[in-house]
This record gives structure tokens, C-alpha cells and sequence, in this order.
């Protein structure tokens, strides 16, 4: 424990110096040729890891297979589009809307935790997958309120108290913007990892574990499973609508409601998967493998690829069209060789090789 | 007769067509040690199930100290189920009432007007709210003039110069007979449908109170525990943190309680506030200042939840401390204190009973519920097992225990009772029942005497 401490506390040294001193970026600049902008890309990673977080309560902790969790994240990006841009009255801005967000997403969380309280496993994977793309379908067709597939835009940047350097200034490059998301986001995802690393030794924490080991044992022991079930689903989604927030304001718009739909669930369930379900590192851990290789490594080959050649042949050397393939692949070889993730939990893995 | 700890009065239960316990009475008197024989399939574990509330019984009823172990119908549940009905009943109606039609109207088009003008306003959007609820015609302000139209905005049914203008045409508008036909008509829908969600939701909520009237949860709150034939533990947990799970519920914080009511309707309290706030001001960019004590509350609110969890605060880090200084002295109770950091899977059979057994008195419970806790020991065991048992009555716990192992029955039992195809057909000491022969009978077989 004190180990993971110290290495918690140099990931995030490292990361809150990294847009100053983005050494990767001019390393590998120096190397290919190419700037990764890897510190940009680093905004998305820290949202993803926030959506993994959320999944890691659900499906890892609690043991509710939940296929739509996409659906609170465009909950908590559309929130935050209603609630900010200039086309509606409302304008409460970012920081408001990172409040909000989570609130009507939890509140859309507990809707459909309630009537689905008694189901369990696959039955339960159904619900939530067809929640998914119901909601991904009314907000396509509520056009008066979503703009339908335009999506909202544009949310406007993080209001900054004038006394910050720089927060007058007319912002040319996006950089203020860049790095207002960068340290906000880095922010949310130290607070949360450090909440789910209390949670994971407090009795809320102990309660998610009985039930998903046993949940009639855990009824028997007076922890009423379907409270802690509710609580898992509530906040679950309301740390995916906190994402969601971030996500809008980051790319400065909703995005079309297609963005969230079933892909999204189940790369963020490849996230848990990958780096190891019920394991708080390893959901760091997934989101940075999966997202880090879609949005940065997976360009720089095609980069590197299409350099070589004389641009004949542009569907199959573009890298990023075999991405599905590498992750099924992927998943394949890791549910055969290791499938506890890449850095799981303990007790997980204990769960897994109880045969051994 | 002194007051019965627990009461079980014609316990029938049914499986379909199969009648698994019958007509069963049990009195457990305080301090006692209670024993539950009988022939394999003769309906003991289902008399433990409905005990503790895993199964409904099909009739008769299960009282400790004198009280139903049903929750009694309150009169906040019928508030509750009136809520459930009326959220129900909303939702459906924004679906009758078409809420993207309904967004335009209030919202959408008292800011498109505005744009670069005075912004948006509210007093017009709440009369086209409530134009809108009421299905009438309502005033469009588009270039600067003022067009009447009707509830879904297609038709114009006039034009006007000045808002008071507006205001008297449409008021004829909706007197004229068509639109007001039509008015009627869309309110009536939306009464049906608020009636019909409002009867789902409220025979919703009725349904899942009736059934969650007992449930296993609710019966171990109100002191009774329980351990299993098949020893069920939390395999991945250590021993101490099974014991942990039973303290849980048990020994609440006072500080916790609290912050756990408190937190949820301070956090939705915050958030509506926040919004309400944030439509009252119809806040610009330059008013976000004027916003900011409503984000800091919303964001203590927030806070409060995060404190919820319990590992931040002063409280919750002592309330741990003490948990576990609890758990300890229960393990040490059973005998398991040198077992503390072990998995619990890894413990010898006869541990594994014991710290089910532990885990069952970590809920506090006036009364434990043993199922066949001697099953697979060996004679040591079993000895130390007598023992351990003897301890937790004399400590103040009741116990009612199934058990085949006749010398463990025979040799701790104040009473026993025998069931036999799911009747009971004997009670009394264990001397009355060693002599009964209606018990010789249904354990060796009677005599054919042809």
C-alpha cells in the first residue's frame, strides 16, 4: 500500500508538470518527425479513466454487469450543453455544470436502478444495453432541445477568477483552454481515485464486495441489497455524468448523440477489462492502454506507415481501421492468458484462480 | 409462561403443490437453548428460510418478543407510493404533452426572439407554460410582432401589434369553439395519462412494499442471525473482514447516521437550488460571480456525500478502530484470534464454522440461528463447538439450532422440537424426546406388525 502511495504521488508529479515539460512529445518529435501532442490527448485519457471509475463501481466493485454506461455519459455532456450554451436561458456555466451534471445523471442512474433492482447478471446486461440506446435515441430526436445530430455547441470554456495570469486574455491558441481541462480533469480523477481508495476499505466498500460475492449473505448480515445496489448504480452514473461534463467542455460541444453509443460502453468495459476488473490502478491502467493507443499511438503509426509509402492503398494503411481487430484480439488473448487484467486487485485475482 | 423471544404460529409453507412445513408452532423462551431434529427433508432449513425471511411464508405467523416481524403499514408509506404515482404519472405526461414541442414553446422561443436584445424572458415563458399546460393558444413574439398560435405552433390564428393586443386575441382565440375543442381534447389526454401513471406508480410501490415487507435484510436488523448448512462465507475476504461485514450494520455511528440521511436530500437539495438559482438569474457569463455561492453549496452538498463514504472524517477513522477492536474480541470469542489476516477460504473446516458463527454474532442479534453447525466436525471439534455454543447463551444470545448429531442435540439443548414431514410431532427436554416413540419411529422405522 505504501508503495502504490508513493507511485500515486509520482504519476502525479509527473502529470501536473507535463504540459510545462512535455518531454515525450518533443522526444518523439525528435524521433518521427511528428509532434504526438500527447498532452492534449492526455485531457481525453483523464476523462476516460473518470468513465472507468464509474464503470469500476458498477461492474467491479458491486458486480452489476452494466452494458449502457455510455447513456450517462451523453446524460451529463447534454446537461451540461443545455445548461451552458448561449442559445438558452440558462447559462450556469462550467462549474455549475459539473455540479448539475452528475445530479441529473445520478437522478437518470437511481430511474433505472429501481424498477431493475432484482436482476442479475446477463438480465441485467440486457436492461442497461437497451437503456443505452434508448437514450442515445431520444436525445437524437428531441431536436428542439439537443439540436439533434449537430449537438450543442459552442459550450463555452471555464469561467477563471481575474486574479489567475492570463484568464482576461483573448484565448488565440486554445492553450488556456487546453490547460483549464488539463488540470481539471487531472484534479477530478486524483480526488476520485482517492475517494474510491478509501471506499475500497470502508464499509460502503465492504458492503459492494459481500454483494457481489454473496448477496443473500450479505442480506442475511442486514446490509439491505438493494440499497447498495442503488448506491452503486446512482453513483456510478453520476461520476459518468461528471465525465460526460468534462468531455462536452473539452471538445467545446456534445457532439452528435451517435458519440455515445454502444462502442463507447464496451471500449470502457475493455478499459476495466484489460487493466482488471474491481482494481482502481488497473482502471487507470486500461483507460491509458485503450485510449492512449486510439487516440496517440494508433495516428503516429499510420503517420509513420503512410510516410513510407506513396499513398496508394489509404484504407488498409491507415492504421486506426484495424482498431477493432487489435482489441478483440486483444481481449481474446487476455481472457485466455490473463484474465484478471493487466494489474488487478488482489482479491480478484484470488477470485480467478481459486482452482489453482 | 414467561414471554416467548420468538414465536412461530402455524407456519405453513407451500412449493407449488408440495407442503414443505405445515402447521408448525415453535416458542423460543430468552436464554434458552432450542434444538430443531428430525429426518432428513423433514422441513428444518425451510423453517430457518422463512424465519429469516429468505422465504414468504404461505401462512402463519413469525413473531420476536412479541412483535411481527412484517413492517407495519405506516402512513408515510402511503405518502411514498403517492410520490412514486405522481413521478410516474409526470413523466408519462411529458410524453403526452410532447416535450420537445413543449421546450420550444417556453424555452426556444423566447430566446431566439431576444437574441441581441434583452435576453430571455421569463415572465413571457411562464405564460407560454402555462398556455401550454393549459392546451391553449399562447402569444409568439417573431419580428417584432406578436402571432397567436395554437398548441403545436403550426397554425396562426392572429396577428397583434403590442402585448396587450396579444393578450385580448388570445384570449378570443381560445374561446373560439375550435380551438378550444381541441384544448379539451389535449387535456383530457394528459389527465388520462397522469391517472395512469399516477395508478402504476402508486400500485407499483404498493407491490414492492408488500413484498419487501420481510426481507432477509430487515429480519437480521431486528436480531436475528443466522449461519448456513453449506458454509457460505465471503471467500475472497479476510477472516477479519467477514467479521467486519457483520458489524456493519450493527454498529452504526451515530455521526454516520446522521450524515447518511442528511446527505441525499442535502445534495438533491443543493442541486435544485443551484438550478432555480440559475433560471431565476437567467444568468449571462458576467453573472456567473453572482452564481458562486450557489456552486460552493452545491459543491459542499457534494462534499457531504463524499463524507458519507466515512474515510475522511475524525468519526469515521474511530468508528473503524472500534469496529475492528470489536471484530477482534469476537474472534477471539470463537477462538480465531491467531487467524485475524488469513483468507477465509484457507481456514480448517471447523474455522470456517467458527467464524460463520462469529460473522452471525457480529449483527448482535438477540436470537442465532445455527444450521447444523456440527456437520463434518470431528469429535474435537465437536466438543469445542458444545462449548463455544454453551458460551454465547450464557453471554445473553438465544440459539435455535438444527442438528443431526445426536450427542451435540441431546447433550446442549434445553428443548427440542421434531419435525417429521414437515409436522412437527414431538416437543420437550431432551429426556422426554429420547423416550417419546413417536420420535423412535420416524428416526428407526416402525415395527410391521402386519
Amino acid at each position: 500500500m505504501r508503495r502504490g502511495f508513493g507511485l500515486g504521488i509520482a504519476a502525479l508529479a509527473v502529470l501536473l508538470l507535463y504540459p510545462i515539460f512535455p518531454v515525450l512529445d518533443i522526444g518523439v518529435e525528435a524521433a518521427v518527425g511528428v509532434p504526438p501532442r500527447l498532452d492534449r490527448q492526455l485531457v481525453s485519457i483523464f476523462i476516460f479513466a473518470i468513465l472507468a471509475l464509474a464503470l469500476n463501481l458498477q461492474v467491479g466493485y458491486a458486480g452489476l454487469l452494466q452494458l449502457g454506461i455510455a447513456a450517462f455519459f451523453a446524460i451529463g455532456a447534454f446537461t451540461t450543453g443545455v445548461l451552458t450554451v448561449e442559445k438558452y436561458p440558462f447559462q450556469i456555466g462550467f462549474w455549475g455544470a459539473i455540479l448539475a451534471a452528475p445530479l441529473c445523471a445520478g437522478l437518470a442512474g437511481l430511474a433505472l436502478g429501481a424498477p431493475t433492482i432484482r436482476l442479475r447478471g446477463d438480465y441485467l446486461a440486457i436492461v442497461t444495453l437497451g437503456f443505452g440506446e434508448v437514450v442515445r435515441v431520444v436525445l437524437l430526436n428531441l431536436e428542439n432541445i439537443t439540436d439533434g445530430p449537430r449537438g450543442l455547441n459552442p459550450i463555452p470554456a471555464p469561467w477563471l477568477p481575474a486574479w489567475l495570469p492570463g484568464a482576461d486574455a483573448v484565448d488565440v491558441t486554445g492553450r488556456r483552454q487546453f490547460l483549464t481541462m488539463y488540470y481539471v480533469a487531472l484534479g477530478l480523477l486524483a480526488l476520485l481515485v482517492v475517494v474510491f481508495h478509501t471506499l475500497e476499505r470502508s464499509r460502503l466498500g465492504r458492503s459492494l464486495v459481500a454483494l457481489r460475492e454473496d448477496e443473500l449473505v450479505s442480506a442475511c448480515m442486514g446490509l439491505s441489497p438493494s440499497r447498495t445496489k442503488l448506491v452503486a448504480f446512482a453513483g456510478g452514473a453520476a461520476i459518468a455524468g461528471l465525465a460526460g461534463a468534462l468531455y462536452a467542455t473539452n471538445l467545446t460541444t456534445t457532439a452528435e448523440p451517435n458519440t455515445y453509443d454502444f462502442n463507447t460502453s464496451i471500449m470502457v468495459l475493455c478499459c476495466l477489462i484489460i487493466g482488471g476488473l474491481g482494481s482502481l490502478r488497473g482502471a487507470l491502467l486500461g483507460a491509458l492502454v485503450l485510449v492512449g493507443f486510439d487516440n496517440v499511438v494508433s495516428p503516429l503509426v499510420t503517420r509513420l506507415i503512410q510516410r513510407g509509402s506513396d499513398g496508394s492503398g489509404g484504407v488498409l494503411l491507415t492504421f486506426s481501421n484495424w482498431r477493432w481487430i487489435i482489441f478483440g484480439t486483444a481481449l481474446v488473448l487476455m481472457m485466455r492468458f490473463r484474465p484478471e487484467g493487466l494489474w488487478p486487485s488482489s482479491r480478484l485475482k484470488r477470485e480467478l484462480h481459486q482452482h489453482e | 409462561m414467561s414471554e416467548s423471544l420468538l414465536e412461530v404460529d402455524k407456519l405453513t409453507m407451500r412449493f407449488g403443490g408440495l407442503t414443505a412445513v405445515g402447521d408448525v408452532d415453535l416458542r423460543v423462551q430468552p436464554g434458552e437453548i432450542f434444538a430443531v431434529i428430525g429426518p432428513n427433508g423433514a422441513g428444518k432449513t425451510t423453517v430457518f428460510n422463512a424465519i429469516t425471511g429468505i422465504y414468504e411464508p404461505t401462512s402463519g405467523a413469525i413473531r420476536l418478543e412479541g412483535r411481527d416481524l412484517r413492517a407495519p403499514l405506516r402512513r408515510a408509506h402511503f405518502a411514498w407510493w403517492s410520490l412514486t404515482g405522481l413521478l410516474v404519472g409526470a413523466f408519462l405526461m411529458l410524453f403526452a404533452a410532447n416535450v420537445d414541442q413543449l421546450w420550444s414553446a417556453v424555452v426556444k422561443q423566447n430566446v431566439k426572439q431576444n437574441v441581441g436584445g434583452t435576453g430571455f424572458d421569463a415572465g413571457e415563458a411562464w405564460r407560454d407554460w402555462v398556455a401550454y399546460a393549459r392546451a391553449e393558444p399562447r402569444v409568439e413574439r417573431r419580428t417584432g410582432r406578436y402571432f397567436i398560435v395554437s398548441l403545436d405552433g403550426a397554425t396562426t390564428l392572429g396577428v397583434a401589434r403590442t402585448p396587450e393586443e396579444a393578450e385580448v386575441k388570445r384570449a378570443t382565440a381560445a374561446r373560439a369553439p375550435a380551438p378550444r375543442a381541441a384544448s379539451a381534447r389535449a387535456r383530457r389526454v394528459r389527465l388520462v395519462v397522469l391517472l395512469l401513471g399516477l395508478a402504476l406508480g402508486a400500485a407499483g410501490g404498493f407491490a414492492v412494499w408488500r413484498q419487501t415487507r420481510r426481507t432477509p435484510a430487515s429480519v437480521a436488523s431486528r436480531g436475528i442471525a443466522r449461519t448456513f448448512q453449506n458454509i457460505r462465507l465471503f471467500q475472497q475476504m479476510s477472516v477479519l473482514e467477514n467479521v467486519l461485514v457483520g458489524l456493519d450494520r450493527a454498529e452504526p455511528g451515530r455521526a454516520s447516521g446522521a450524515i447518511n440521511a442528511l446527505a441525499p436530500p442535502a445534495a438533491l437539495g443543493g442541486g435544485i437550488v443551484l438550478l432555480v438559482a440559475a433560471l431565476r438569474t437567467g444568468a449571462s457569463p458576467a453573472l456567473a460571480g453572482a452564481l458562486l455561492p450557489t456552486i460552493v453549496a452545491g459543491a459542499l452538498c457534494y462534499a457531504a456525500w463524499i463524507f458519507h463514504l466515512g474515510a475522511f472524517s475524525r468519526r469515521g477513522v474511530t468508528r473503524d478502530a472500534a469496529a475492528r477492536t470489536s471484530a477482534l474480541a469476537l474472534l477471539d470469542f470463537v477462538g480465531l484470534a491467531p487467524k485475524t489476516d488469513a483468507l477465509s477460504r484457507n481456514l480448517a473446516y471447523g474455522d470456517q464454522r467458527r467464524l460463520e458463527i462469529a460473522r452471525a454474532l457480529a449483527t448482535r442479534p438477540r436470537l442465532l440461528l445455527l444450521d447444523e453447525p456440527a456437520a463434518g466436525m470431528n469429535p474435537t471439534e465437536t466438543v469445542a463447538l458444545m462449548k463455544l455454543i454453551r458460551d454465547i447463551r450464557d453471554a445473553g444470545t438465544t440459539v435455535l439450532l438444527i442438528e443431526h448429531h445426536m450427542r451435540v442435540v441431546m447433550g446442549i439443548s434445553d428443548r427440542i422440537a421434531v419435525l417429521e414431514y414437515g409436522r412437527k410431532i414431538a416437543e420437550g427436554t431432551p429426556e422426554e424426546i429420547r423416550e417419546n416413540p413417536k420420535v423412535i419411529s420416524a428416526y428407526l422405522g416402525k415395527e410391521d406388525m402386519g
